[in-house]
C-alpha cells in the first residue's frame, strides 16, 4: 500500500479536526448582527466537544492540542489558555461518557453545554487573575446562552458527517 | 438487529481504543502548564509561534471574511433601506448644523494660526500611516482584538497605535510577515492615558472586555460630567496626543463610563501610525532616555 493510498484511506479520520478548525475560523467572522459581536457562539468548541463525545478514539489528546493552540492564536487569548481548557473539557467528558450512556441528541446537548461552561469558566478565571478590576459577567453568560441555542445546528451537521465516517 | 449489534461493536471498539491512559493525560496537562508558564515568563517564544501560525492562516481567513462580511452588510443595509425616509430627515437637519460648524471652524483655524505665530509654537507632528484591511472580528467575551492584513512586509512595528479618522482604536500587539493583531482599547489589558481637554483633567481609561471603557482614577471624579469628550494625553509615549477616545456616559447606578468613539466591528479598514522614534520626531542623541 503506497503512502498516497494510505492517506486517502485514512483521510476520513481527519474530518473531526478539519470541521473543528473550520468552525473555529467561522467564529471570528462577521456572523452576528452589528452590536452583538461579543456574544458570538463558540462554534469551534461546540464542534470539538461533539467529536470528543461521539468519536473519542479519533479526537485524541493530540488533535485536541492542535485545536487548542489554533484557537489561542486565532482568538488572540493568553497563549496556552485554550489548550488547557480543551484538555480539561476532554478529561471531564471522557470521565462522564462512560457513566452516562449516549442515547439521543439531548445527551449531546448536555455534553456541549457542559463543555462551553467549562471553557468560559476557565477564561473568566484567567481574566480575573490578570485584570484585577471589574469584569463584565453578562457577556460570558450571554455567549454561553447563544452557543447553546446555536449548537443543535452544529450537532445535526456533524451527525451527518459522523454517519458518513462510521458507515 | 444487525445494525444494533454493529453499533454496539463500534462502541465497544471506541471504548477499548479510548482506555483512560493516565500517563498520556498527565503528560498532556504538563504540556499545557508548560506552555502557560512559558508564555508568562518567556513571552518572545510564544510570540514568534503565534505570528508564524497567524501568517499561514491569514490566506484562509481573508478569503472567508470577504463573502461573509458582504452578506452581513447586505442584511444591515436592508434595515437602512426601510428607515431611509426617517434617516434622510435627520441628515438634513444635521447637515445644516454642520454648515454652521464648518464656518466657525475656519474662523477658529485662522485665529489659532495667529496665536501660534505670536507664541512661536512649532507645528504638531504629522504622523505617516499605513492603511490596513481588517480580516476578522472581535467576537469574544474575554478578549477584544482583530486580525489585520498588514505585517512586517508593510513596515508595521509592534506597539504602533491604530486610528480611524482621528479616533484611537488600539495598538498593534503581534506582527507577522503579512498579518498583525490589533488589540482594541476595549480589551482588558489596554490602559490609555487620557485628558478631558475642556477641564484640563487627566484620567486613565481602561478597557474591560466590554463595549464601554472604565475610568481608573482613584482621585475625586466630581469634575467629570456626562457628555465630556475624552482625548489621549500623550503621556507615557504609547499613543500620540489629542486622539479622540470617547464620550463620558453615566450608568444607571451613577458610575461613569466612556463610550468609545468608534466600534471596531463596524470598520473594514484602519490606519496604522508609523511609530518609530524618527517618525515621532525623537532624536536618540538628544533624548537618550528613548531607545528601540
Amino acid at each position: 500500500m503506497s503512502i498516497y493510498s494510505n492517506i486517502i484511506s485514512n483521510i476520513k479520520y481527519l474530518t473531526p479536526l478539519c470541521t473543528s478548525l473550520i468552525f473555529t475560523i467561522i467564529a471570528i467572522m462577521p456572523i452576528m448582527p452589528k452590536g452583538y459581536d461579543s456574544i458570538t457562539p463558540l462554534l469551534g468548541i461546540i464542534s470539538m466537544s461533539f467529536w470528543i463525545v461521539h468519536r473519542p478514539d479519533i479526537m485524541g489528546w493530540a488533535l485536541v492540542a492542535v485545536i487548542g493552540v489554533f484557537t489561542d492564536i486565532l482568538y488572540g487569548s493568553f497563549f496556552g489558555t485554550a489548550l488547557f481548557a480543551s484538555f480539561t473539557i476532554r478529561l471531564i467528558l471522557i470521565k462522564i461518557i462512560y457513566k452516562l450512556e449516549l442515547v439521543n441528541i439531548f445527551h449531546s446537548l448536555f455534553y456541549i453545554t457542559l463543555s462551553i461552561t467549562i471553557w468560559l469558566m476557565i477564561f473568566l478565571l484567567i481574566n480575573i487573575l490578570f485584570n484585577t478590576h471589574s469584569t463584565n459577567y453578562y457577556n460570558y453568560i450571554f455567549q454561553c446562552i447563544t452557543s447553546i441555542i446555536v449548537s443543535p445546528m452544529v450537532i445535526f451537521f456533524q451527525l451527518y458527517l459522523l454517519k458518513k465516517i462510521t458507515s | 438487529m444487525a445494525d444494533i449489534s454493529n453499533l454496539k461493536r463500534v462502541k465497544a471498539l471506541i471504548r477499548e481504543r479510548t482506555s483512560n491512559n493516565k500517563l498520556i493525560t498527565i503528560l498532556s496537562f504538563l504540556l499545557a502548564f508548560t506552555i502557560l508558564l512559558t508564555t508568562f515568563i518567556f513571552s518572545n517564544i510564544s510570540y514568534s509561534i503565534k505570528a508564524k501560525v497567524l501568517d499561514y492562516s491569514t490566506i484562509i481567513i481573508s478569503s472567508l471574511y470577504s463573502p461573509i462580511n458582504t452578506l452581513n452588510n447586505s442584511i444591515s443595509n436592508i434595515s437602512n433601506i426601510i428607515n431611509v425616509h426617517e434617516n434622510n430627515k435627520i441628515l438634513i437637519l444635521e447637515n445644516e448644523n454642520y454648515k454652521n460648524l464648518v464656518n466657525n471652524l475656519s474662523i477658529l483655524k485662522i485665529k489659532n494660526n495667529e496665536y501660534k505665530k505670536l507664541l512661536n509654537i512649532s507645528d504638531d507632528i504629522k504622523y505617516n500611516f499605513t492603511t490596513s484591511k481588517i480580516i476578522s472580528r472581535s467576537n469574544l467575551s474575554y478578549t477584544k482584538s482583530v486580525i489585520l492584513m498588514s505585517g512586517k512586509s508593510d513596515n508595521i512595528a509592534d506597539g504602533s497605535p491604530v486610528i480611524y479618522k482621528n479616533s484611537l482604536l488600539g495598538y498593534i500587539n503581534q506582527v507577522g510577515n503579512i498579518s498583525s493583531r490589533l488589540i482594541s482599547i476595549t480589551d482588558g489589558i489596554v490602559k490609555v492615558p487620557s485628558i478631558i481637554l475642556e477641564k484640563d483633567f487627566k484620567i486613565i481609561v481602561s478597557g474591560n472586555n466590554d463595549k464601554y471603557l472604565e475610568i481608573l482614577n482613584y482621585d475625586e471624579l466630581s469634575l467629570v460630567k456626562e457628555g465630556d469628550k475624552v482625548f489621549t494625553s500623550g503621556d507615557g509615549n504609547k499613543f500620540p496626543e489629542n486622539l479622540f477616545v470617547g464620550t463620558v456616559m453615566k450608568k444607571s447606578n451613577g458610575d461613569l463610563i466612556i463610550k468609545p468613539s468608534i466600534d471596531i466591528n463596524n470598520l473594514n479598514y484602519v490606519y496604522i501610525l508609523n511609530w518609530s522614534l524618527k517618525d515621532r520626531g525623537i532624536d536618540i542623541k538628544d533624548d537618550p532616555i528613548y531607545y528601540d
